[in-house]
């Protein structure tokens, strides 16, 4: 009848698909990804810095790394062979000599992307993304470690491999500054891809994304061709920020770096071809590179840094309102226990205490007639004595149940509660003729709890089933009660019976208070057993389809933490 | 007699000391089912009902009983004094609703007048069915001359309607007064609006 929660969870229908489509996925990446470095690889090549010849912009760093931290530690092998392809393809097409030099570069590419990779996944773990300002920084320092250690091989080859004549220090300068720019521009779009394919945006969002990189595109277009005036480092700032803080502070991380990518973009190609700000040949080259690099540089960080902080921002907003829920709830509960336990106590007591009233009624009555009954009045007033006890007995019940509930914590054995509770129900299961079940399991760990607040938790149970079978005229009453270990640290208690069920639509309000049937004695009703349960960090559940009996289940965490018991101080 | 029903034992046997006192017979259960399995004398009655029972609760049983068309005053018990059960309960003819603990004499008025109620219901229950029964033991020609009679007609006009002789028509009025107990023309009148006589034509 309950939904045992740890079934049909998580069924792994991949691990049967994967290992066929495994070859055929990582050829089609490794495709992809050397077709997309290749791309990247050719429009660096078009501009090479003198006299080293290294790409003053390696974007293609970027597609490597950045699909390898979106894809994982899996997508290792594909990324290195499409990188390591790429590269040298790259090399032979753009009519350069040296096939030796060419698979050296192809190393250290694909060594870059997968040192990078491997930084992020052993700091940051296996889904990483931009939405926190550490990572950003992360992201970063890994780019630099990167683009730093493949910068010495890139170097060698250069230098042994090609000959090259310029100094060593500044060929590994500009490899560096390729490399890490290329990473930090094009990474952080491929990581906010895929996490946005993971979980789309709203179409909101994903509207007004796309009408602010629209307009981003736009406006960075017109800020290169800004005349070279003294305003001219003003303006671009002034107009660029505005869309790159809207962007980072209504749209997630991805739109940020979707922003960051057109603006790296638009500076190296017009770089590249010698058009407005940044391709001015009146220029030297190397002021030119330096200041588009310090360009791309800025906007990217900026623009991340915004992201980030806005997406902490409003996940802690998120987590107080989350927790703001939470707390209501609790205190709702908190303050529906309570009534339910006045109401339990002022029903408890008012019956002895009308006993008590009308037995004295009674007396005096008796004592008035002519002639007085005297023997009738004795026994009126020897139940008012009897009435009075038991009204104080309630009081008594309440106090070793709540008076000191946490002081009374103790390793518990559920089994032995469960038979000590049916032990003394034995007397009323044989007047109304009910046959119990018992399936306990074996080797029950211990939970701590309050013996006499489960004990009750189980009897008032056991009596709701007891009185639930009374209807039933034909067929059999069974009491069942189960213990179970199924969830990892938790034990399942089950009662069910065989009565004639609750109406799955009544199933809801059954905990409410003022639902409590009477029983004889300490009725304590549902809402106060769900109070004790979850005082012991449980649950209690109710089910039936409203024909066929009813189950009441309820769980106890092996381990109870701090916030389980709000009282334990 | 005083049926309880309330399934705490001390407040059952308090109550039922309480109509001892008094001289007034009772009966007590434990549960509606148990109190289901009584057949009904058929004396004045009344029902001491607690709200909450174990199985069928009070308001239920309540609307049980309607159904099965057992007409019984009840008077309702509850430890808990929830208003809106109250407006239900007396809106479905309930004689009183005692909030525990009630006062004796409360009890006492309110089992008095539900006693009450149930003989005048009674009476008035038997006093139509014995006219029906009266009525049954008329002839077909007695019973037409009953018709006119009640709906005001001369003996001379119903001789006239009936076509027979006006000293026929005394002979069977004066048989239909002796059959129906009537002492008066007017008595004859009510007796034929109970049973329903009259009213077609």
């Amino acid at each position: 009848m309950l939904q045992n929660p740890g079934e049909g969870r998580r069924f792994p229908w991949f691990a049967a698909v994967y290992p066929m489509r495994r070859w055929g996925g990582q050829i089609a990446l490794a495709v992809a990804v050397g077709i997309g470095y290749f791309l990247a690889a050719r429009l660096s090549l078009l501009l090479l810095t003198k006299p080293d010849g290294v790409a003053v912009f390696w974007p293609a760093a970027g597609v490597a790394a950045g699909v390898l931290i979106a894809l994982g530690a899996g997508a290792r092998w594909p990324v290195a062979a499409g990188a390591m392809g790429a590269t040298i393809v790259a090399h032979l097409l753009a009519g350069d000599q040296g096939i030796l030099g060419f698979i050296v570069f192809a190393l250290c590419n694909a060594g870059e992307a997968v040192l990078v990779g491997w930084l992020i996944e052993h700091y940051f773990g296996s889904s990483f993304s931009l939405d926190r300002l550490r990572n950003v920084l992360g992201l970063l320092a890994a780019a630099i470690v990167g683009a730093a250690v493949s910068g010495i091989g890139g170097t060698m080859g250069f230098v042994v491999l090609q000959s090259s004549t310029a100094p060593v220090l500044t060929t590994w300068q500009h490899w560096f500054a390729s490399d890490g720019l290329g990473i930090v521009t094009v990474a952080p779009l491929l990581i906010g891809l895929a996490a946005a394919a993971r979980d789309p945006p709203p179409r909101n969002e994903l509207i007004e994304g796309s009408v602010a990189l629209a307009a981003l595109t736009v406006m960075s277009g017109l800020v290169i061709f800004l005349p070279q005036e003294p305003w001219g480092t003003v303006v671009p700032v002034a107009l660029l920020f505005p869309l790159l803080l809207w962007l980072a502070a209504r749209c997630r991380p991805v739109f940020s770096g979707a922003a960051a990518f057109i603006v790296a973009l638009t500076i190296v190609w017009t770089t590249t071809f010698e058009i407005g700000h940044f391709g001015d040949p009146g220029l030297p080259i190397d002021d030119r590179i330096l200041s588009a690099q310090a360009g791309i540089l800025a906007v990217s960080l900026c623009a991340y840094v915004l992201a980030s902080l806005f997406a902490e921002r409003s996940e802690s907003e998120a987590r107080l309102v989350r927790s703001n829920l939470a707390l209501q709830r609790e205190r709702e509960n908190k303050l529906m226990n309570l009534e339910a336990m006045a109401a339990t106590i002022s029903h408890e007591v008012r019956q002895p205490l009308a006993a008590i009233a009308t037995n004295g009624g009674a007396a005096r009555r008796f004592l008035q007639n002519a002639p007085p009954n005297i023997d009738e009045a004795q026994s009126a007033l020897d139940a008012i004595v009897i009435a009075s006890h038991r009204a104080s007995e309630v009081f008594d019940n309440i106090r070793a149940l709540f008076g000191s509930a946490d002081q009374g914590r103790e390793p518990i054995e559920v089994n032995e509660i469960v038979l000590g509770a049916l032990r003394a129900l034995r007397g009323e299961l044989d007047v109304h003729s009910i046959t119990t079940r018992t399936e306990l399991a074996s080797e029950l760990p211990l939970v701590m709890g309050h013996r006499g607040q489960l004990h009750e938790v189980i009897l008032n149970l056991a009596r709701n089933a007891i009185e639930a079978m009374d209807a039933i005229r034909d067929g059999s009453r069974v009491l069942r009660v189960k213990t179970e270990h199924h969830i990892r640290d938790a034990i399942t208690v089950a009662v069910e019976d065989s009565g004639p069920g609750i109406d799955p639509e009544k199933l809801d309000g059954i905990f409410d208070a003022f639902v409590t049937t009477k029983t004889q004695g300490m009725g304590l009703g549902l809402a106060i057993c769900r109070m004790i349960v979850e005082r012991h960090g449980g649950q209690l559940t109710a089910a039936s389809d409203g024909k066929r009996g009813a189950l009441f289940q309820f769980v106890l965490p092996i381990e109870i933490t701090e916030k389980a018991i709000p009282h334990a101080k | 007699m005083v049926f309880i029903v309330d399934d705490d034992a001390l407040v059952r046997e308090s109550i039922q000391r309480l109509f001892r006192s008094v001289g007034l017979q009772s009966e007590a259960f434990a549960s509606a089912a148990e109190f289901l399995q009584r057949e009904l004398p058929d004396i004045p009655c009344c029902l001491v009902l607690d709200v909450r029972l174990p199985g069928l609760g009070g308001l239920d049983f309540q609307t049980e009983l309607a159904k099965a068309n057992i007409t019984i005053p009840i008077i309702f018990m509850t430890g808990h004094g929830d208003i809106p059960m109250t407006v239900k309960a007396m809106k479905a003819g309930a004689i009183e609703f005692l909030s525990k603990p009630f006062r004796d004499q409360d009890m006492l008025d309110a089992v008095r007048l539900g006693i009450e109620r149930d003989r005048v219901r009674r009476e008035g229950e038997r006093a139509i069915s014995d006219v029906v029964a009266r009525c049954a033991s008329l002839t077909p020609r007695e019973r037409e001359v009953m018709t006119f009679v009640a709906a005001g007609l001369m003996n001379k006009q119903i001789a006239g309607e009936m076509q027979l002789a006006e000293i026929t028509v005394k002979l069977h009025r004066g048989s239909v007064m002796r059959k129906m107990g009537a002492k008066s023309l007017a008595d004859l009148v009510r007796m034929a609006d109970i049973a329903g006589i009259g009213k077609k034509s």
